[in-house]
């Protein structure tokens, strides 16, 4: 199967620096035990994420991908860590809550996945010429590294920050791909994100309340 | 490259390794509010050190006395062939990467056979952990720098660097960064910086490299001191000329080596800086989340050269 896929931006050593980062920041949030600095390495994420978003925007001109790179960095980079902050000070503050895999053990099979996302890719479109070489494999890793983490965290908030992590590498496919989708998909897709991280917050809320923890574990004692 | 321009590369690296350490310190006390001591404080102390006198147990054997020397002989060794200000393969029959890795492993069971020696508790504690952690800190520095190896299809340090520098834009990928970053972890580990180790601690427990030195005096520490100094530059060459290496001459006219002797002296200074930063910002890992640090960078070269080669095809 050979897709098509419009072959416009060269690469160029500035996104390809900037999708390293991407899947950098990602890995980080996986290495990390402490909530904080998961949310910090989410905040970067979303940096690299923008700027790649603004460096697509330069290159094609596009206004509607520069105003969705300024939400991005609003949205992304401002207002969602600092709700998820919010939750994690409320919610027992900066506690350390171990995985279910050893921080080790887990950065060894998110090295896998990265490999595996990288041969996979390159498998399914051939190695092409644009910035889709780069960032696709970034994209599709990052999707898997997130995912990891939500699979093997215990706290409600941790697999928040890898949900929405999984929604950044969406949107740099997305980028990457199509070069911007129009504006109203992409403001209706940040205003779900929003909507959607402000209500998992009110949940883990509640979940803290009526358990005094937010262990997702001990979340199966309530069918006792 | 022409044997004036090795000797001035060899006498250039070893004439200013205790500077780089000086100016990081100078750099840390601003960030603390303090003055700190001047720049130029590592020569006045390896001066005093070399002029006091050198105690060695009358037990000592061949090895206590030689050490120091062969220490410094392989840190001036390494100079050599690392390319400082230009491209320009020089020795590179005598040295390459494999060779730069070997040559630091050699400094390493020297430092720690030096340590064991003494028959300190201290010396040997520090021993064991300075090896413990050299064994995963060199894998991870040959995979991230095998990753431009690679692509450069040579192991000569010279024509990594200039294969890098040449590089159409298609060149720098993603695992670019992923290399980078690992390869700056080891050099933290290396060199015994926070978070890792700390180098100005006194306290025997929480040592790892100052831990080893303990019972040299004299010009035997003086030596060690730097020789140690001259091997963190030369660490710090590498990441400057391998990953970052814009700047440097390819040529050896003197306007263009000009340029690049002042490309490097700025790549170091901004290292000094990033250094400084870390080490006001962060507190020193407990010594049981070192392993978990250098497993990361370890891994993050694995990425960098498996994604490297899969995108290259």
């Amino acid at each position: 199967m050979n897709l098509l896929f419009p072959d416009w931006l060269p690469r160029s050593n500035t996104v390809n620096l900037l999708a390293g980062a991407f899947l950098l920041s990602a890995l980080y949030a996986a290495a990390q035990r402490r909530l904080l600095a998961a949310i910090t390495a989410y905040q970067w994420n979303s940096v690299a994420l923008g700027l790649i978003a603004a460096v697509v925007a330069v290159v094609t001109g596009a206004r509607h991908i520069a105003l969705a790179a300024l939400l991005v960095f609003a949205i992304k980079a401002v207002v969602i860590p600092a709700v998820l902050r919010r939750q994690a000070m409320r919610g027992g503050g900066d506690t350390v809550a171990e995985p279910f895999m050893g921080v080790p053990a887990g950065m060894l099979a998110c090295g896998g996945l990265v490999v595996l996302a990288f041969s996979q890719t390159r498998a399914l479109f051939g190695a092409g010429s644009s910035i889709l070489a780069s960032c696709l494999p970034v994209s599709v890793a990052t999707t898997l590294v997130g995912l990891f983490i939500m699979v093997s965290r215990r706290r409600a908030l941790m697999q928040v920050v890898g949900l929405v992590i999984v929604e950044n590498a969406i949107f740099l496919a997305a980028v990457s791909l199509t070069y911007g989708m129009p504006l109203v998909v992409e403001m209706g897709v940040l205003l779900d994100l929003l909507v959607g991280v402000a209500l998992l917050g009110l949940f883990v809320g509640r979940i803290e309340e009526t358990l005094g923890d937010t262990d997702t574990t001990r979340l199966t004692s309530l069918k006792g | 490259m022409h044997a004036g321009a090795i000797v001035l590369q060899t006498v250039l690296l070893v004439a200013l390794a205790p500077l780089w350490n000086g100016v990081v310190a100078r750099i840390k006390a601003r960030l603390q509010m303090r003055r700190g001591s001047p720049v130029l404080q590592r020569y006045r102390d390896l001066l005093k050190l070399a002029g006091k006198e050198t105690v060695l147990s009358e037990h000592a054997s061949p090895l206590a006395r030689v050490t120091p020397y062969l220490m410094l002989g392989a840190a001036v060794t390494l100079c050599t062939w690392t390319p400082v200000l230009t491209t320009r393969p020089g020795l590179a029959f005598a040295g390459d990467l494999v060779m730069t890795v070997a040559l630091l492993a050699a400094m390493r069971v020297l430092l720690a056979l030096l340590a064991l020696e003494a028959g300190t508790t201290f010396g040997g504690m520090s021993a064991s952990r300075h090896l413990a952690l050299s064994a995963l800190a060199e894998p991870a520095l040959m995979m991230a720098i095998f990753t431009l190896a690679l692509n450069a299809h040579s192991t000569d340090l010279a024509r990594i660097a200039a294969a890098v520098e040449a590089a159409p834009a298609a060149w720098i990928s993603p695992s670019h960064l992923l290399a980078l970053t690992a390869v700056w972890i080891v050099v933290v580990s290396e060199t015994g910086r926070v978070p890792v180790d700390n180098p100005v601690t006194h306290l025997e427990l929480t040592m790892i490299h100052e831990g080893m030195t303990l019972d040299v005096s004299g010009h035997h520490l003086a030596l060690l001191e730097w020789a140690g100094a001259v091997r963190q530059l030369v660490l710090l060459t590498l990441v400057a000329n391998l990953f970052l290496p814009w700047g440097i001459a390819d040529t050896l006219e003197p306007a263009a080596l000009g340029l690049a002797l002042l490309a490097w002296l700025g790549k170091l200074l901004l290292f000094a800086v990033v250094v400084a930063l870390t080490e006001s910002l962060t507190a020193k890992m407990r010594l049981f989340r070192v392993p978990e640090f250098l497993g990361m960078a370890f891994l993050l070269a694995l990425i960098a050269l498996t994604s490297d080669t899969l995108t290259r095809g």
